[in-house]
């Protein structure tokens, strides 16, 4: 039923971890999430985990209305998080969904989101896709850092965007926390919390901080930023100023925030998504060769080739590319 | 990972030096979309300000870049900065009769044919040092290059180890205007004519062709 590309047959198996977030709630994470793994699980094994732990919706974009086992399960219950995975119905896909029910979810203890993340690092799966939650919370950015690959979602209107920057520079922030902690630099951890509260000062300023005090650490602190390289989806596109963004996103923030932010595409509106949504019908499924789902393909693809490259994936700044993608993406008008 | 300031024209842009026309283009095009007055790419990130001083970057960067000729001087500069040469050292121009743009002859290649090539700070051939060069940073050239712009001017006067006094003693102009015109304070000149004539003396007292230069320098105050 998809026409996809298949992996070439000497691809070494490796378990990717990738992390679906958007600062702003409604963006379109979990659509994206939920049909990323779709499209994906036509030729590879897929876990999705909701981890929306305060709502969690993966489920109702599966089509998926009753369920046995859930997060709750394996954080309350004592079960293993491969023991609460279930079928989808899709084969190669399962999902570890998100439960309704206890109500101190969205605030969740430490050690037990330690657990959480422990065990979502060790699922066997070729790849687990993360859905994670609104918002700039340790619960959302703690989930995005750990993964292999960082996908943001972003709609083409400021507030989206505001709140991108925002997750971002959290991200941004944390990380270099991490990285302190593990490294055990304490001496540097007070400068990193300063930053955290004051106005934003910029990442560069901060280094430039350290370096003073520090260099050694300085590079050590630069090297995992540079490690860190998030993708871009622009997602409800509806006209050419809106890929536009994307790009304009990715240069602002590989300029200003010193991410490497790389942009993988713009996904159109269509309306049908919220359609199917109220059928409990999956949209991949029910919409296979629509300029949406063309997108979503498209995406996934690039995403695993990027996935793959692993740290020696250089972004090009091809506009030809952008060209192309401008074409296929828009409706005629 | 590197601040604005230290982009060169092709970083700013985004666009790999050996982009083409095209690229070039429709890479400034996008640069103006992301800072444009209007747009919300810069929302919460830059200051009013900072939005507008970095089209003025991008703005600068394009007029490097769109000139062939220019851009030509540029890639030179650039991959001698690169080299970590231009930060140490100063232009050194081989001496050797006056030298006159050919027909036909773009100022990229004048200035090639002029020999220039660099040796680090320190000693002329002939053993004077003369104050320091200006450093010409690789985020000078930024700003796009100008080769009757004043300070290119006395970086040349320096590689050649001529003092201020024996240019003013030569060309019979007051050593403050001299002074002036090499760091361009061209308010404290009298303007027009004599600034011209200025040029005109400083250009060849120092061997360089004063038509050329007038003419650059012309066409770069109308820009």
């Amino acid at each position: 039923m998809f026409d996809t590309v298949c992996p070439s047959a000497d691809h070494e198996q490796k378990r990717f971890l990738w992390a679906v977030a958007g600062g702003k709630g409604g963006t379109g994470k979990t659509f994206i999430a939920a049909n990323l793994g779709l499209q994906l699980s036509a030729y590879l094994d897929v876990t999705l985990v909701d981890a929306d732990l305060g709502s969690p919706n993966l489920h109702t974009f599966l089509g998926i209305k009753n369920r046995e086992l859930t997060l709750s399960d394996f954080l309350y219950r004592r079960l293993q998080l491969e023991q609460v995975a279930s079928d989808t119905g899709h084969s190669k896909l399962r999902l570890i969904s998100g439960s309704s029910e206890s109500l101190g979810l969205g605030n969740l203890q430490h050690f037990r989101k330690q657990r959480m993340l422990r065990q979502i690092r060790g699922l066997n799966s070729p790849i687990t896709l993360l859905d994670i939650g609104a918002g700039t919370y340790f619960n959302c950015i703690d989930f995005f850092i750990i993964a292999d690959l960082g996908i943001l979602v972003i709609n083409p209107e400021p507030a989206s965007v505001e709140n991108a920057y925002q997750f971002i520079r959290a991200a941004t922030l944390r990380l270099l926390e991490s990285t302190i902690r593990k490294y055990r630099l304490q001496h540097l951890l007070e400068r990193v919390v300063e930053s955290r509260n004051e106005v934003p000062r910029s990442i560069y300023g901060l280094l430039e901080l350290v370096a003073k005090e520090d260099p050694s650490s300085a590079d050590l602190l630069a090297d995992e930023l540079e490690a860190f390289r998030p993708c871009l989806i622009v997602n409800k596109v509806r006209k050419d100023d809106d890929i536009v963004l994307g790009r304009s996103v990715t240069d602002v923030v590989n300029k200003f925030l010193a991410v490497q932010l790389h942009f993988v595409g713009a996904i159109p509106f269509d309306d049908a998504v919220d359609a199917c949504l109220k059928r409990f019908s999956p949209y991949l499924m029910s919409h296979p060769y629509s300029q949406t789902t063309c997108a979503v393909k498209l995406i996934a693809e690039r995403l695993m080739t990027i996935s793959r490259a692993g740290r020696r994936f250089i972004p090009t700044t091809d506009a030809s590319d952008e060209e192309a993608t401008r074409t296929e993406l828009l409706p005629s008008s | 990972m590197k601040k604005l300031q230290e982009l060169n024209c092709y970083q700013v842009l985004n666009v790999e030096p050996s982009g083409s026309r095209e690229d070039i283009e429709k890479a400034y095009l996008l640069a103006l979309a992301t800072f444009r007055p209007d747009g919300f790419a810069t929302y919460s990130v830059l200051s009013e300000d900072e939005r507008e001083a970095s089209l003025k970057r991008v703005e600068q960067a394009f007029e490097v870049l769109r000139d062939p000729a220019k851009r030509r001087m540029y890639d030179q500069l650039l991959g001698q900065a690169e080299s970590q040469q231009v930060l140490a050292g100063s232009l050194v121009v081989t001496s050797g009769p006056p030298a006159r743009p050919e027909v036909n002859e773009t100022p990229a290649g004048f200035w090639r044919r002029l020999g220039f090539h660099l040796r680090p700070r320190g000693k002329h051939p002939d053993g004077t040092v003369s104050e320091k060069a200006p450093q010409l940073a690789a985020s000078s050239l930024a700003e796009g290059y100008v080769l009757s712009r004043g300070r290119y001017l006395k970086t040349i006067r320096l590689s050649r180890g001529i003092p201020l006094e024996t240019l003013a003693q030569n060309t019979r102009i007051s050593i403050n205007h001299l002074r002036a015109l090499e760091e361009e304070e061209y308010g404290l000149l009298p303007s027009g004519a004599y600034l011209h004539y200025m040029l005109a003396a400083y250009a060849k007292s120092l061997k360089l062709d004063p038509d050329w230069i007038l003419k650059d320098f012309k066409s770069n105050q109308e820009s």
